[in-house]
Order: C-alpha cells, then structure tokens, then sequence
C-alpha cells in the first residue's frame, strides 16, 4: 500500500511543476470530489451488504463519536497547554 | 458543507442499495483499487498545484507551523488515552482514525483498503463528526478556549468547510493560519494513516 504514497508524491510533483497551467488547480479539485464520490458510494454497497456493521450501527455510530470527541479535546487541551506554557 | 452533505447522502445510499439488492454488485469485480490511486494522484495534483502554501509560508514566517504540530501531536495524544479505555479498536487503529484530521473521504478509503469496511466506517463516521462538531462549536470555542482553537479542532476541514466560520468567529487574522494548518494536515494525512496501520 506504499503505492498509495508513491502516486500521491508523483500527483503533488507533477502539479507542482505544472501549477502555471491555467484552472488545474480548480479542475483536479473537481476530478477529486467526483472521485470521492464514487468511491464513497462504492463503500456503502459494501458496507450494507456486511451485516455485521449493519447490526451493530448504533454502536459503530458511538465509538464513532468518542473517538471524534478525544480527537477534538487532544488538540484543544495541548493548545491552551502550549499558550500557558508560553505566557509564563 | 453542502458538498459534505451530498457525500454522506451518496453513503447512505451505497448502504440502502447494497442492503436491499446485495446480489447485484457481487461480481468480483474490483475496480476500487484503481479509483483510489485516481483519487490519489488528483489530489496530489490539487495540492501541488496550490499556490497558497507556499505564499503564507513565505509572508507569515516559521511560527505558522506551530499550529499544525499542535493538531497533529494533540490529536494522537487523544487517542493514546482514548486507548486506555476498553475501546474495540487497537492503538494502532486508533492513532489510524484519528489521524484522518477530519478529513473522511480520503482516510477512510485508504483504511477500507488496508483494514476493511468495518475501520474505514469508524474513520468515515468519526471525521465527519469531527467536522460537523468543529463547525457547530467554533463560536463557543473561540469564546473559552481563544481564537486558534476552532482550527486545531477542524483539524484538514480549517481550510476548506469550516474556514467561513473561523474567518467570522475569530476574526480575518486566523484565516491564513486556518488555511495552512489545512494544507499541512490535507498532505499529511496519506503519511499517516499508511504509517500507522503499517505498525
């Protein structure tokens, strides 16, 4: 799966070197989103023929949103630590 | 927003059709893979093609970087203690999820590749959450935590989704910080999760 990064490099250079191409930057935003969206429902049919995720959604839905939570107060925490630490 | 929206809703429809007519899409056929490394590459392409990172960079000065190395280490540092709880996901899994930074359609389709659906659901679940919470909150956020905060907690989304209501929140002086912690997390992201679930 370290393809993954190796197309993701080669996309960032190559947009890079050719960034003065007019509306590229627009136009691979758009090819993206389109992309996503595929994909995106790509993953529910696979995910609503999985019965097992369909039955435990409530749950999935939870731990979903604890882990959101944690994730939001991690960062929050550390930035009022860091400007504490900072003032003194 | 309204492009989140629509994503969700094309979820939720993947779900309701693959759950009524399981025996449409059961071919064998696996042409995700290639949709992915697509999505890859023109992402990369996007961010390539930015202008704006470099510019900050170059009128705001080193100190910008801060704010991006607090969302990142505060996001993981979350996890690790999230991992202390009896929680049905590994550490690594975790650090996996959370290092989507918000940013759930590009997380959860790598994860769904290495991991499965089961982890790349959580992923998409927990960052579209993490938008919409970050989004809804911002006011309150800037009002008892002080203006970066709604931008650590955006985490990817503070140059995108959530930026109009940083600008409006915490003032014109927060929307480059904003829009370059969005970046530096965008490029990230692919970094990390691979990363993590390679532990």
């Amino acid at each position: 799966m370290f393809l993954i990064i190796l197309i993701f490099l080669a996309g960032i250079g190559l947009g890079y070197l050719s960034r003065s191409i007019r509306n590229l930057n627009l136009f691979s935003g758009r090819i993206s989103f389109l992309l996503v969206f595929l994909l995106l429902f790509s993953l529910g049919l696979s995910v609503g023929m999985n019965n097992i995720i369909i039955d435990n959604l409530v749950m999935i839905g939870l731990q979903s949103l604890t882990i959101a939570i944690f994730a939001i107060s991690g960062s929050v925490i550390l930035l009022l630590i860091f400007s504490k630490l900072r003032k003194k | 927003m309204k492009g989140s929206f629509v994503l969700l809703f094309m979820f939720c429809l993947g779900v309701f059709v693959g759950h009524k007519f399981p025996d449409f899409f059961q071919t064998g056929y696996d042409s995700g893979a290639l949709i992915l490394f697509l999505l890859m590459f023109f992402v990369g392409v996007h961010l390539g093609s930015s202008r704006e990172f470099l510019d900050i960079l170059r009128n705001t000065g080193f100190k910008i970087v801060e704010i991006p190395i607090i969302t990142i280490s505060g996001t993981l540092a979350g996890m690790l203690i999230l991992s202390l709880f009896p929680v049905d996901f590994s550490l690594k899994e975790l650090l996996a999820v959370g290092s989507g930074f918000g940013y759930y359609s590009l997380s959860s389709m790598i994860i769904s590749r290495i991991s499965g659906e089961m982890l790349a659901v959580v992923a998409l679940l927990s960052n579209i959450l993490r938008e919409i919470i970050s989004i809804i909150l911002t006011p309150l956020l800037v009002k008892y935590f002080g203006s970066a905060s709604p931008i650590v907690s955006a985490g990817a989304t503070s140059m995108d989704t959530a930026l109009p209501v940083i600008a409006r929140f915490a003032g014109s002086d927060y929307v480059f910080p904003a829009v370059f912690n969005g970046i530096v997390l965008t490029l990230l992201v692919p970094f990390l999760v691979v990363f993590f679930l390679n532990l």
